[in-house]
């Protein structure tokens, strides 16, 4: 990515600020490790990959935990219910689609209040790097449509085109899902390599702000064509909204099938698209609390000079160290159930 | 080499962090009847399961299973299925929890896994031997459930739920069913904070307990 060109663009010089820019690197990625763990211990795990699913449904799925969270298990499995049962009915009565839309839509909104990486990735990265409501709003849309139309994909290849079994389907949904876990983590190598520059950066300046621009920072003193950063922007949200969305869930891929089967699957595409737009409602909430507490960071780093620059790009850095950690865990944790 | 440390201490950290159980909504409905097998000198010797999955769990799991394509599925085309889920299944324990005296007990590997199509749904029977035959002096209790709850597990109505093959003479059986999933999780509602979500497997537990003179 375009960081890395920058980084291997480094003058002979800059070696030994390319190990400490790997130090700070390793560093972040420690600490948020640590306090992962630590949190984990405390309250139960914060990324670890559901149990995978049985009966060959290969696929995971996770619920919230706590009082809050057996509530929204509750409505989740009514709706999911429902959102059967709407299929069903349709199958008699073709009125019975507003309502199987609606279904889903709740569906989506409280199936993505549970736990799940996706949440973490977009917050993750709105804290590391943007802060803009829109922005926020746009990514939870992306991502929730990414995985909305992988399940379609998925089903329409396997099922309609191929005919072929819940097992072939399960191969590629748990491929689909490494490559997911694959994504976050490099996303999130990707980011925390860029963090790691700017934390150097903007301490370089602290020390002597009138040294020579460091070649390890990351903003550029000659600024790159209005396109180039636009495109590296478009990429960047390309990037977190594939590793935040492709892993499809196991509620869609079933309702799809079950749709085909009664001949409906057209409603079922539907009823799946209204799931996602309830999912990115849900997601952009989570993802506006990122945006306002990066805001309220910012107001309060604002005024105090180099030491308040410093602790922002730690800030951001340590975000971007969560989203590797947040990679590497999920991977760790199929690798150690596989 | 202190860098290094801290980075193991944290990967292990993350590592216990990593293995607590999580629940999931129930994705597969499963209505459940068991049979309680004894072998002729009166031990228990295993659990012989009847599992009906939901329409929709049905439609996904037999999609592309149809080889002839007469729009029915014979056992024949459910066999590999069948094989398939008994054989992954003890990656999950089972779903079976049988208890001699209070201690719980080993299965051995399912045996005559079976699937059939009834209308709309599949079923899959097949039999839990247990590694040691037990002997049923004292109480056997049997629990199906999913801890997890991704699968939601209920019995079938009425005493036939849980019934004994082959049992000696005067065993009897108590059935204690989950509750409706709605009415459940209101109770938790009700006692927010009484109850924590680990328990709700507890809470939806089927379970028999047998009693045999």
């Amino acid at each position: 990515m375009s960081l890395m060109s920058n980084a291997s663009a480094l003058p002979s010089a800059g070696r030994t600020s390319l190990w400490r820019r790997l130090g700070i690197m390793l560093a972040a990625i420690t600490v948020v490790a640590a306090a992962m763990g630590l949190i984990g211990l405390w309250l139960g795990p914060v990324s670890k990959p559901p149990p995978r699913s049985p009966f060959g449904i290969g696929l995971r799925e996770a619920a919230p935990s706590g009082n809050i969270g057996a509530w929204i298990l509750s409505v989740q499995s009514e709706y999911y219910a429902s959102l059967r049962a709407g299929v069903r009915e349709m199958k008699e009565n073709g009125a019975a689609f507003v309502s199987l839309l609606l279904v889903g839509f709740a569906y989506g909104i409280f199936h993505a209040a549970g736990p799940g990486h996706g949440k973490g990735v977009i917050s993750a990265y709105l804290v590391a790097d943007e802060k803009a409501l829109r922005k926020a709003f746009l990514l939870s849309l992306a991502a929730a449509l990414v995985q909305a139309l992988v399940a379609i994909a998925i089903v329409a290849v396997v099922s309609l085109m191929l005919r072929a079994t819940a097992s072939t389907m399960n191969s590629i949904a748990l491929n689909v899902e490494l490559a997911s876990f694959i994504a976050v983590a490099l996303l999130g190598a990707v980011i925390t390599w860029r963090k790691a520059g700017k934390v150097l950066g903007v301490m370089a300046l602290a020390r002597n702000p009138f040294a020579a621009v460091q070649e390890n920072c990351d903003h550029a003193h000659l600024p790159p064509p209005e396109e180039l950063s636009r495109l590296t922007r478009w990429r960047d949200m390309a990037g977190v909204a594939l590793a935040a969305g492709i892993r499809p869930c196991a509620g869609a891929l079933i309702v799809l099938v079950f749709a085909l089967s009664q001949g409906l699957f057209a409603a079922g595409v539907a009823a799946t698209f209204a799931m996602a737009l309830g999912t990115a409602l849900t997601t952009s909430a989570i993802a506006a609390l990122a945006v306002f507490f990066k805001a309220m960071a910012l107001r309060l780093a604002g005024g105090r000079g180099a030491s308040g620059a410093i602790a922002i790009a730690g800030l951001e850095l340590l975000a971007a160290a969560f989203v590797l950690v947040l990679g590497l865990s999920l991977l760790y944790g199929l690798w150690a159930t596989s | 080499m202190t860098r290094h440390l801290g980075l193991k201490s944290a990967l292990t950290v993350l590592g216990f962090g990593l293995s607590s159980p999580v629940i999931a909504h129930p994705h597969v409905w499963v209505t459940a009847k068991a049979e309680i097998v004894f072998a002729p000198d009166g031990k228990v010797t295993g659990v012989r399961h009847h599992w009906t999955f939901d329409e929709a769990y049905t439609a996904y799991v037999t999609q592309g299973l149809d080889k002839n394509g007469d729009g029915k599925l014979a056992p024949e085309e459910l066999q590999e299925l069948a094989d398939e889920n008994a054989a992954s299944l003890n990656e999950f324990d089972y779903f079976t929890v049988l208890k001699a005296r209070g201690k719980s007990q080993i299965f051995d590997t399912p045996r005559e896994a079976r699937m059939t199509m009834e209308k709309t749904q599949v079923s899959m029977s097949f039999l839990l031997p247990l590694k040691a035959p037990v002997a049923p002096t004292g109480a056997v209790s049997v629990e199906i459930e999913d801890p997890t709850f991704f699968v939601y597990f209920s019995l079938t109505e009425g005493q036939a739920a849980i019934s004994l093959a082959n049992a000696p003479q005067g065993c009897v059986t108590s059935i204690a069913k989950a509750k409706p999933l709605d009415t459940t999780m209101q109770q938790i509602l009700q006692d927010e904070g009484a109850i924590q979500p680990q328990d709700i497997g507890i809470e939806y537990s089927n379970r028999a307990i047998i009693a045999c003179p």
